[in-house]
C-alpha cells in the first residue's frame, strides 16, 4: 500500500506544481494582486471596487513583516502589485527596503494630508486610528484623566490596563512620545506606567477586563471599543481624547503603496486613488476606523466618541523612531 | 550490512540532509556576524529574563508532562477501573487540539470576565483571590495539558512493550509494585519518555503564539519582537539561531536520556496483567482520568461549538462561509501531501542509512532532523531565501519560471514542511526498521536483490507501522501548522489554520470557532487510528509473531 | 620432531580440478583485531564443509566475506572460477550467486512461505512457481506455501530458509550457526534432514558452527578454525583420529596426552612403545581418547579412580597415574569402578596414535 502511495504522491506533487504553476504564472492584465496585513472586511471594500471599475482585486492576506520578507525574496517575480498594512512603521520600513515605487497622482496628494503620507510619494495613509485612553466610568471620573503621560503617575497602580511591548500600536505610541518628549523622558513614563500594571497581547481582551472591573483605565485603540459597543450599545468602558491640552492624541495609519516589481502600476495606483476618495467609506466603515480623506465623514458610531486634537507628527518620524521604542519599553521591562 | 557500505546510498543520506540543512543554516549563518548593537541591549534588558523564562518553562513543561503523560499511562496500562479501556484512548485526543486553541479557550473561560472568575465573584464577592491568568504558570499547565499526550503515547507504547518477565523478576527479588515500577519499568521505559520529552521540549520551544496569550517572553518570542519591531531580520535570525542552540541541547539531553544501553526486549513474551482497582481507588482513577480528558479535549471542544453556533446565529449571510470547503480541502491536501513526502524521503534515509553503512551515515541521518527543533518562522524564511536565491540564479541563465520556485506553488511550503517534520516520521521509521534484523536486508542482498529492491521488497513493507504512525504525526502537525503556512503558501491558498489565525488574532473568536473546530475534528481521526495502531494492536501482534520472528542481534544470543 | 604440515597440504591431496569456492589469503581485521589471518581454502564441488572454532574465532566473518557481506582487506575470493573479491573486486551481495541460511533464519514475516522461498527467483511467473514447489517440496514442506512463518514450528522456519536459500540454484550455500536456535533433540533430526537435502540438490555448501559433534558429523570435511586461521581441513575422521595440532586434538573431542620419547614409527612411554601416526624422533606427546584408554581393577595397580561420569550406556573414568597426570578411559555402565579404586591402565594399540612433538 505504502509504495503505491508513493508513486501517487509524485504523481500528485507534478500535477500540483504543473497545475499550480499554469494558472499563477502569467500575470492577468484586469486584476490587481494585493498582500495584505490588514483584514478587517477587506473584501466587501474590494468588491465594491471591482463592481465601480471592472478590476477584480486578489488578496493574499499575512503579517507584516513576513509579507516584507516575502516580496522580497519574490523579487522581479513577486504577484503583489499592492502591499497594504497597518502601522507607518511597518510602510516606511517597506519604502527603506525598496518596496516600494514613488507613486505621482494627484488624486492621492489631494485626498491624503501630507502627514499622513510618504514624503517621497511611496506610500499613502489611508485610514486613520487613535490609540487613546479608555476608562470604566463606574470608577474613574474623567475628569482624573489628561495625557499618557498622567498615566505613569502612581495613582494609576494597579488601576492600569496595557497591551504587550510587542504589539505594533503600543511601540508607535511609545515612538510618538519619544518624539515629542524625548528618550530620557519617555523612559520614565513608560516605567511609571508598566509598574504595577496589567499587560495583555490584544486590546480586545483589555477592553472586556475594564468593563468587568479587573482594571480601571487604559489605552486602546478607539476602533476596538467601537466593535464592542456596535455588539452591545451598553459596553460600560468610555473613550478620552489624550492629551488634547497638548499635542494631541495619537495617531496612527492604515496604508498601502505599489510595489516596485508590480505587474500592473497602473491598476495599483488607480486602487490607492478610489480607497482614498470614493472607496474611502467602505475602506474605513467596515472597522469603525476614521477616514484620511477631510471630505468623507466617519460612520456615525465614532463620531459619537466626539472631535479630537490629533497629533500632528508626520507619520513617517514614528517609523524612524519604533526601534528607539521598541529599546526604550526593553530597557524598561515593559513586556 | 553496514560493513559494504554503499556510496550511492550514503550519497543520498548527503543529500537529505543537506536539503534539510541548508535553509536552516541560512539562519543559523547570521550568529557569525552578530548585531552587536541589538545583542549588547538585549543583554542588558530582556535577554537575561528571557533565558530564564525559556528554560523555566521548558523545565516545568517537560516535567509536568511527564508526570502526566507517564502517570496516565502507568494508570491505564497497568490497571483495572471503570471506563480503563475508553480512557486508554479518549487520553491521546489532545493532541489533536492545537496548543493555541486550548490557549485561546482557556484564557477566554479563566480570564477576569471570562465565567469563572464571574461565577466565583458573583458566590464570594469582587475581592475573591483568583491566580494571575497571564502568568508563566498558566502557560506552563496549557502548554503540559496540549502537548502531554506525546509521552502518553510513547510511554504506553513503552510499556506494552515490555514483558511480564522483567517486571515479575523484580517482583520475586523482593520490590513491591511501586518499588518494581521505579527501577525496572520507568527505566526501561527510559528511552521512550525521553523521546517524548525531547518532543514536548521542541514544541515548547517553538510555540510562539501560546506564550504570547499568556504574556511570557520566550526567546522565540524574541525574534518577533526585534523582526517585527526594529525592523531587523539579520538580528532576528540571530536569535532565532539561539533557539537553535536551545534545540540542540535538547537533543544532546535527549541521547543522554536514552543512554547507551539497548532497551528493546525481544517482543512476543507476554505482557503484565493489570491490577484491578476496587472502591475508592477505582474511582479515584476514573475522576482523574475523566478530569483530564474533560479539561483537555471536551470543554475546549464544547467552547469551540458554543462559539461556532453564536457566529452562525449573528452572521447576516446565513449558513456557511462557501470558501469554507477549499479552506477545508487546502488543509487536507497539504498536510496529506506533506506526510507523503515525509514518510517517503523518512523511508529512504532509514534505508540509505543501513545500506550505506557507517556511523557517519547515521549521524548525517540524524542531522536531518534538525528541522523539528527549529521555530516554523525560520524553516520558512531559510526556505523563502534559499528558494529565491536559487531562483535568481536560474534567472541569470535564462530559465525563468516566474515565481514558480519562491511561492508561486506549493512546492516552496511543502519544502519547508518537509525540513520542519521530517523528524517526526524519521524517528518512527527509523525506530520500527530498528526492529527489523539486519539479516533480513542480508538475506533479500544474499538472494540476489537489488538494494532498491530490498528497500521495495523488505524494508518498506515491514516498516509499514512505523510509516503509518509517521504520516499521522505528520499529516496532524502539518494541518495545525501556522507561521509556515502564512509564509509560504501561493497566492490564493487558503487554509483551516490561517483563517482561525486571521480572525482570532481580531479576537473573533467566535467566527474562528467553527475552522478551529474543524481541524480539531479532522485531525482527531488520524489520532484515534495512530493509537490503535500503536497500541491496541501491538499485543495482538506480538502474539501473532511468536518470538521466531528475528529481532535486531545483539538482542538475543549471538555466537 | 617437526610439528605437522599446516593445513592446507592436507586440503590439496584430494582437490580437483575446478573448486566451487576458493579463499586465496583472506585476511581482515577489524581494528587491531585480526578476524581472518591469510585464509586459504577450497572447497569442490558437492561438498558440504563444516567450519568449526570456538565463539570469537572468525568463522563468522569467513561467510560474511564470501558472502559480499563484508569486505575484506587482502587477498581473493574466488566462486566457480570468477574472482569476486580481491583487491580491486568487490562483487555485492546480489550479484555473487550465494545462498545463505542465517543463525536467525531472517525469514520475511510479511511474506508467506512460498513468497519467501521465490523471492530470490527470477519473474517468470511459471517458471517461479514449478521451482517454489520443486524446493519445497526437497525440504519437505509441499503443501505449507501459504502459511506464514510465525504460523511454522522452529524446524519448519528452517526447513523454509534452507529452501530460500537453495531456490535460486546459488553457487555455494552458507549456513551460519543455522540450528544454534533449536533445541537438542530437534536439532539433530534437523542436521541430518539438511544434510540429506544439500546433497540431494548436489550442492556445495559451506556451514559454520561451534558444536564440534555437529562438525564432525555433518561435514564432508571439517575446518577447524582459530584466531583468524585454519588449523587444519580435513575428513572427519582425519581430524578426529589424527590432528595436526594439540588445539585441533582438544577441541573436536575429549583428549589427554602421554609423555614419550619418539624413534621410528614408535613411541616409547609409561604404557611401552605405542605405534604413532607420525615417524620421528625425539620427545614427543602421544594423544589418547577415553575411548582408547581401559582400565581393570588390579590392587597392584599405579593408577586411581578420581573420578566418574555417568554417560548413559558408558561411564567415564577419570584416573591419576603415579607420575601424578591424569588419563581418562571409558567402561561399560554395567561395570563401573568405584573412587578410590587401584587399576591398571592400557591403551588400546589397534592402530596408530595421533603424536605432537614435546
Amino acid at each position: 500500500m505504502t509504495l503505491r502511495a508513493l508513486r501517487a504522491l509524485a504523481a500528485v506533487v507534478c500535477t500540483t506544481v504543473a497545475v499550480a504553476g499554469c494558472s499563477l504564472a502569467g500575470a492577468d492584465d484586469d486584476v490587481v494582486r494585493v498582500y495584505t496585513a490588514r483584514h478587517y472586511d477587506l473584501e466587501r471594500a474590494f468588491e465594491k471596487f471591482s463592481a465601480d471599475t471592472g478590476v477584480s482585486v486578489e488578496f493574499l492576506y499575512g503579517t507584516d513583516a513576513e509579507l516584507r520578507e516575502r516580496i522580497q525574496a519574490e523579487g522581479e517575480d513577486t504577484l503583489a502589485d499592492v502591499y497594504l498594512t497597518v502601522d507607518a512603521g511597518n510602510l516606511a520600513a517597506a519604502a527603506e527596503e525598496g518596496l516600494f515605487r514613488p507613486v505621482r497622482s494627484d488624486v492621492l496628494d489631494a485626498a491624503v494630508p501630507k502627514t499622513l503620507r510618504d514624503p517621497q510619494d511611496r506610500w499613502f495613509g489611508l485610514a486613520e486610528r487613535a490609540r487613546t485612553i479608555v476608562y470604566d466610568p463606574s470608577r474613574v471620573d474623567p475628569s482624573q484623566l489628561s495625557t499618557y503621560e498622567d498615566l505613569a503617575d502612581p495613582k494609576w497602580d494597579g488601576r492600569l490596563c496595557l497591551r504587550g511591548a510587542t504589539e505594533t500600536y503600543t511601540q508607535s505610541l511609545v515612538a510618538s512620545l519619544i518624539a515629542r518628549n524625548g528618550y530620557a523622558d519617555t523612559k520614565r513614563v513608560v516605567a511609571g506606567w508598566v509598574d504595577d500594571a496589567e499587560i495583555f497581547s490584544n486590546d480586545v481582551d483589555l477592553l472586556k477586563n475594564i468593563a468587568s472591573g479587573d482594571c480601571e483605565v487604559g489605552i486602546a485603540n478607539h476602533y476596538y471599543l467601537a466593535q464592542l459597543l456596535d455588539k452591545d450599545p451598553d459596553f460600560p468602558v468610555k473613550i478620552f481624547w489624550a492629551d488634547q491640552q497638548t499635542d494631541g492624541v495619537h495617531i496612527n495609519v492604515s496604508g498601502a503603496g505599489v510595489t516596485a516589481a508590480a505587474d500592473n502600476p497602473d491598476l495599483a495606483r488607480q486602487l490607492l486613488e478610489w480607497l482614498a476618495t470614493d472607496g474611502q467609506q467602505a475602506f474605513t466603515a467596515g472597522n469603525f476606523e476614521y477616514p484620511v480623506n477631510p471630505d468623507v465623514a466617519p460612520v456615525p458610531l465614532i463620531e459619537g466618541f466626539g472631535d479630537f486634537r490629533a497629533d500632528k507628527l508626520h507619520a513617517a518620524e514614528l517609523a524612524q523612531r519604533n526601534t528607539e521604542a521598541v529599546r526604550l519599553m526593553a530597557e524598561t521591562g515593559y513586556e | 550490512m553496514s560493513e559494504t557500505g554503499r556510496r550511492g546510498w550514503r550519497l543520498v543520506v548527503v543529500a537529505v540532509a543537506a536539503f534539510v540543512v541548508v535553509p536552516v543554516g541560512l539562519v543559523a549563518v547570521s550568529i557569525l556576524t552578530p548585531t552587536v548593537e541589538v545583542w549588547s541591549l538585549l543583554w542588558r534588558t530582556d535577554l537575561p529574563d528571557m533565558l530564564m523564562t525559556t528554560v523555566g518553562l521548558l523545565v516545568a513543561v517537560v516535567c509536568c508532562t511527564l508526570l502526566l503523560g507517564a502517570g496516565l499511562a502507568w494508570l491505564v496500562g497497568r490497571y483495572r477501573f471503570p471506563g480503563q479501556r475508553w480512557f486508554s484512548w479518549l487520553l491521546v485526543l489532545p493532541l489533536a487540539v492545537p496548543a493555541y486553541v486550548l490557549g485561546f479557550v482557556y484564557l477566554g473561560l479563566l480570564d477576569y470576565p471570562g465565567p469563572v472568575q464571574s461565577a466565583l465573584r458573583g458566590l464570594f464577592g469582587d475581592d475573591v483571590w483568583f491566580p494571575s491568568v497571564r502568568s508563566l504558570p498558566m502557560a506552563v499547565v496549557v502548554l503540559s495539558l496540549a502537548l502531554y499526550p506525546y509521552v502518553y503515547l510513547l510511554a504506553r507504547a513503552a510499556l506494552t512493550e515490555q514483558t511480564a518477565a522483567t517486571y515479575e523478576a523484580a517482583r520475586v527479588l523482593g520490590h513491591g509494585p511501586v518499588q518494581a515500577a521505579r527501577r525496572v519499568v520507568l527505566p526501561m521505559a527510559r528511552p521512550s519518555l525521553a523521546a517524548g520529552a525531547a518532543l514536548v521540549a521542541m514544541e515548547t520551544l517553538t510555540d510562539f503564539a501560546t506564550v504570547q496569550y499568556f504574556n511570557v517572553q520566550t526567546v522565540s518570542v524574541a525574534v518577533y519582537q526585534v523582526w517585527n519591531g526594529m525592523y531587523d531580520r539579520v538580528a532576528a535570525s540571530e536569535i532565532a539561531s539561539l533557539v537553535l542552540l536551545f534545540a540542540i541541547t535538547v537533543i544532546g539531553l535527549e541521547r543522554v536520556g536514552r543512554g547507551r544501553a539497548r532497551f528493546h526486549q525481544g517482543g512476543g513474551a507476554r505482557a503484565v496483567d493489570p491490577v484491578q482497582l476496587r472502591g475508592g481507588r477505582a474511582w479515584a482513577a476514573t475522576s482523574i482520568c475523566s478530569l483530564v480528558v474533560a479539561v483537555t479535549f471536551v470543554i475546549p471542544v464544547l467552547q469551540l461549538v458554543a462559539w461556532s453556533s453564536t457566529a452562525t446565529l449573528l452572521s447576516s449571510t446565513g449558513g456557511l462561509d462557501p470558501r469554507y470547503l477549499s479552506y477545508l480541502v487546502n488543509s487536507l491536501t497539504i498536510a496529506v501531501l506533506t506526510a507523503l513526502a515525509c514518510a517517503a524521503i523518512a523511508v529512504l534515509v532509514a534505508s540509505a542509512t543501513r545500506l550505506g553503512g557507517g556511523t557517519s551515515t547515521r549521524r548525517l541521518a540524524r542531522l536531518a532532523t534538525v528541522g523539528y527543533a527549529v521555530p516554523g518562522p525560520v524553516v520558512a524564511i531559510g526556505v523563502l531565501a534559499m528558494l529565491a536565491a536559487v531562483d535568481s540564479t536560474l534567472d541569470l541563465v535564462g530559465l525563468s519560471f516566474g515565481a514558480v520556485l519562491v511561492t508561486g506553488t506549493i512546492v516552496g511550503l511543502l519544502y519547508a514542511y518537509v525540513v520542519r517534520f521530517l523528524a517526526l516520521a524519521y524517528t518512527s521509521v527509523d525506530a520500527s526498521l530498528e526492529k527489523v534484523a539486519p539479516s533480513m536486508t542480508d538475506a533479500a542482498l544474499t538472494l540476489g536483490a537489488s538494494p532498491r529492491s530490498v528497500v521495495r521488497r523488505v524494508h518498506v513493507p515491514l516498516v509499514r507501522s512505523g510509516v503509518g504512525v509517521a504520516l499521522v504525526l505528520v499529516a496532524v502537525d502539518a494541518l495545525k501548522e501556522l507561521p509556515v503556512v502564512l509564509l509560504l503558501r501561493p497566492f490564493g491558498f487558503e487554509t483551516l489554520a490561517i483563517w482561525v489565525y486571521q480572525l482570532a488574532s481580531e479576537s473573533r473568536w467566535e467566527l474562528a470557532g467553527l475552522p478551529a473546530l474543524t481541524i480539531v475534528a479532522v485531525a482527531v481521526v488520524p489520532v484515534v487510528w495512530l493509537f490503535r495502531q500503536t497500541l491496541q494492536l501491538a499485543p495482538e501482534t506480538t502474539r501473532q509473531d511468536p518470538d521466531q520472528v528475528p529481532v535486531r542481534s545483539g538482542e538475543r544470543g549471538q555466537s | 620432531m617437526a610439528s605437522p604440515e599446516p593445513s592446507v597440504a592436507s586440503v590439496r591431496t584430494p582437490a580437483p580440478a575446478a573448486p566451487v569456492l576458493e579463499l586465496r589469503e583472506v585476511s581482515k581485521r577489524f581494528g587491531g583485531v585480526v578476524a581472518l589471518d591469510s585464509v586459504r581454502l577450497q572447497v569442490p564441488a558437492g561438498e558440504l564443509l563444516a567450519v568449526v572454532g570456538p565463539s570469537g574465532c572468525g568463522k563468522s566473518t569467513m561467510l560474511r566475506a564470501v558472502a559480499g557481506l563484508l569486505a575484506i582487506d587482502a587477498g581473493q575470493i574466488w566462486t566457480n572460477g570468477r574472482e569476486v573479491a580481491g583487491p580491486r573486486t568487490f562483487v555485492p551481495p546480489e550479484r555473487r550467486d550465494v545462498g545463505v541460511v542465517f543463525q536467525d533464519l531472517a525469514l520475511f514475516p510479511h511474506l508467506d512461505v512460498a513468497a519467501n522461498v521465490s523471492f530470490g527467483l527470477q519473474r517468470r511467473v511459471t517458471a517461479r512457481g514449478r521451482r517454489v514447489h520443486e524446493v519445497l517440496e526437497l525440504v519437505g514442506l509441499d503443501g505449507l506455501g501459504r502459511r506464514y512463518p510465525h504460523e511454522l514450528s522452529g524446524g519448519e522456519q528452517q526447513r523454509v530458509a534452507l529452501a530460500r536459500a537453495l531456490a535460486p540454484h546459488p553457487a555455494v550455500v552458507l549456513l551460519d550457526e543455522p540450528f544454534s536456535h533449536l533445541d537438542r533433540n530437534l536439532r539433530t533430526l534437523v542436521r541430518e534432514h539438511t544434510v540429506d537435502v544439500l546433497h540431494a540438490a548436489g550442492a556445495t555448501g559451506v556451514f559454520v558452527t561451534h558444536d564440534q559433534e555437529e562438525a564432525l558429523a555433518a561435514g564432508d570435511r571439517v575446518a577447524v578454525m582459530r584466531a583468524g586461521s585454519l588449523e587444519q581441513v580435513a575428513a572427519p575422521e582425519e581430524v578426529f583420529h589424527n590432528p595436526t595440532s594439540r588445539f585441533v586434538a582438544t577441541f573436536l573431542g575429549e583428549a589427554d596426552f602421554v609423555a614419550g620419547e619418539r624413534l621410528g614409527d614408535h613411541a616409547y612411554t609409561a604404557f611401552g612403545a605405542l605405534p604413532v601416526t607420525t615417524p620421528g624422533a625425539g620427545p614427543c606427546q602421544v594423544m589418547l581418547r577415553p575411548h582408547e584408554v581401559t582400565m581393570e581393577p588390579a590392587d597392584t595397580g599405579s593408577a586411581v579412580v578420581t573420578r566418574t561420569e555417568f554417560r548413559g550406556a558408558l561411564v567415564l573414568h577419570h584416573v591419576r597415574l603415579a607420575d601424578g597426570s591424569t588419563l581418562r578411559g571409558l567402561r561399560p555402565h554395567t561395570a563401573p569402578l568405584p573412587v578410590g579404586t587401584r587399576v591398571q591402565v592400557r591403551p588400546l594399540v589397534d592402530h596408530p596414535l595421533a603424536v605432537f612433538a614435546a
